[in-house]
């Protein structure tokens, strides 16, 4: 299918999201649009990470929401999610995320993406891409459609699948190629576990020979994920050098290591994944993540109990930005509370231990960061040494 | 009680006590200030502690050394060809004008010009680059570029730029160098 002569897909500039970032004298981040003076900060976000569902077609092993194909009770219907988008807007936040579960299943999704529209956001959404249907695309085809991003977690159907279940890659690939060919910004997402660790060049290779921006992240240890398949500190030490390999390159699409593979190294190219790091976790500030039931946490990273600053049904969202609420829950990463190897670090005051979600997954202590590429250079290098 | 020092200091070193570890060496080599693996142990210190600037003049320091000698001593290659790799790695070696040390060592080439000189102690290292130099701007931004077109290369933003990305999303200069 072919979008319309209406299809405004093309007109989205994905690039002019660009961020003139300042820190005060006390250390507080504050965002500043480029292209416009707005300013964002915990009391003004500045993407709203909606979860309009929990339910999925899938069963992905690694899924942190725990979706599956069954009705989940309590998810906030249109009308709340109106509500919720009428206050982001007067709030100020400028940008809306639509995320699940899978985000399709939901027969209002174009209503939903309407509502988001008609409040003044620029609206994306993360989809598997399994359940394109033809109403779906020629509504997409309708609409400015910011960025879609759609989970790939190999080339290969074996690797794919194993993952997602049988039957997912032939539909998610073809809808892929399907929504690029109708021009719309699409970007693949990648979480790398022991499963597709290994397929991480053949997936280069695809999204190189079709032009997706790649994100990259690693799987961790929380929803329906297991440790068992979740990357050693050296696997994710390997995943970070190629990675920064790319990164480093000047290639036609964009490589995206997400927060949890912007720790520090020592060396080329693996230190320059620590220049995407903005110093600390901006959870609350640039994103903040409503879930389908209503809780909000600082990133759809951080969907864990301790993390929720607040239920939209019982508080207004304005009380939780202005209350400032994720920068509280989050004011156990400062310095001074690290342990171990971060406590000694010198890369502390820049890093601030890394990413929340890593720390509460994947570590034993999350005062200690065990994912983190100088502390793996440091025991290779003590090790082999002295 | 020399011989305590070194063992001290490795102990530290050992134990992640880089500072302590550092401090040892340095008051052994103010006695010894050829003494060339515990220099080289001062310098993993260093390059652990990201004082990169430290950790390449004593690579450079040691280049030297073993042009002075004509041969690298057998006991110390092991530890130098490991040290010259994580100098490499490090992207030290580019820093430091002429000093090859293979080639020292077997063509007994004129002595290198050194971009840097350790000699125990005296190695200022410059400020470490802070967040605020690394992404970010303190002061309020200037005039901002108009908006790319999505088909045109756009053009290298400055620092003040953040770099961010997030779930689902992302903005990432096309251009790196
Ligand atoms: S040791 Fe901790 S503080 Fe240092 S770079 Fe690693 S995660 Fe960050
Ligand atoms: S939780 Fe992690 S991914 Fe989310 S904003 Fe913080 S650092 Fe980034």
């Amino acid at each position: 299918m072919k979008p319309p002569a209406t299809c405004r897909a093309m007109s989205c500039r994905f690039l002019s999201d660009a961020m003139y970032v300042s820190r005060s004298q006390t250390g507080e981040l504050t965002y500043k649009r480029a292209q416009s003076d707005e300013s964002y900060s915990y009391s003004k976000p500045f993407i709203l990470e909606l979860e309009i569902t929990r339910r999925c077609n899938l069963r992905c092993i690694h899924c942190y929401a725990e979706s599956e194909d069954t009705l989940f009770q309590n998810e906030l219907t249109l009308d709340e999610i109106c509500r919720l988008l009428d206050e982001a807007a007067s709030l100020g936040m400028r940008e809306l995320s639509l995320t699940g579960g899978e985000v399709f299943i939901r027969d209002d999704f174009l209503r939903i993406f309407d509502a988001g529209l008609a409040r003044g956001f620029d609206v994306r959404f993360v989809t598997n891409a399994t359940l394109l249907s033809d109403t779906i695309m020629r509504g997409l085809c309708e609409r400015p459609v910011k960025l879609i991003t759609i989970s790939l977690d190999s080339i290969s159907p074996v690797a794919h699948e194993k993952i997602r279940g049988k039957g997912s890659h032939a539909p998610a690939t073809a809808n892929i190629l399907k929504l690029k060919e109708a021009g719309f910004n699409v970007s693949l997402i990648t979480a790398f576990s022991t499963l597709n660790l290994d397929d991480f060049d053949d997936i280069f290779q695809f999204c190189l020979q079709h032009g997706f921006d790649w994100q990259i992240q690693m799987t961790s240890a929380k929803g329906r994920c297991s440790s068992r398949i979740t990357l050693t500190p050296d696997e994710y030490y390997t995943l970070g050098e190629k990675t920064a390999a790319l990164y480093a390159q000047k290639l036609p699409i964009n490589i995206i290591p997400m927060d949890d593979l912007a720790t520090f190294s020592h060396f080329a190219p693996l230190n320059r994944l620590s220049e995407t790091w903005q110093g600390m976790c901006t959870g609350g500030l640039l994103n903040l993540f409503v879930r389908a039931n209503g809780d909000v946490t600082p990133c759809s990273a951080l969907a864990f109990p301790q993390c929720i600053v607040g239920n939209i049904r019982k508080d207004s969202l304005r009380d939780i930005c202005l209350e400032e609420r994720c920068k509280h829950n989050l004011s156990w990463l400062d310095s001074a509370s690290r342990k171990g190897v971060c406590a000694e670090c010198p890369f502390l005051d820049q890093c601030q231990g890394g990413c929340p979600e890593i720390l509460l997954s994947m570590c034993e202590d999350p005062a200690e960061n065990l994912y983190c590429y100088h502390r793996i250079e440091q025991e290779r290098i003590l090790k082999d040494l002295v | 009680m020399e011989n305590n020092i070194l063992h001290d200091a490795e102990s530290a070193m050992k134990a992640r006590d880089f500072k302590q570890a550092i401090a040892l060496f340095e008051a052994h080599l103010s006695n010894h200030p050829d003494d060339i693996k515990p220099m080289l142990q001062l310098g993993i210190c260093h390059l652990l502690t990201n004082s990169t600037g430290a950790f390449t003049a004593i690579y450079s320091r040691v280049a030297a050394l073993f042009l002075d000698l004509g041969q690298i001593p057998s006991e110390l290659k092991e530890l130098w060809g490991k040290y010259g790799a994580l100098a490499k790695k490090a992207g030290a070696t580019a820093l430091i004008a002429g000093t090859v040390m293979s080639s020292a060592a077997t063509s007994g080439c004129g002595k290198p010009h050194s971009a840097h000189k350790y000699s125990a102690g005296v190695y200022k290292e410059p400020k470490p680059m802070t967040v605020d130099k690394m992404n970010t701007e303190q002061t309020t931004p200037g005039e901002p570029k108009e908006p790319q077109d999505s088909m045109a290369q756009p053009e290298k933003p400055p620092m003040k730029y953040s770099l961010h990305r997030y779930s689902g999303g992302a903005y990432i200069d096309r251009n790196k160098e």
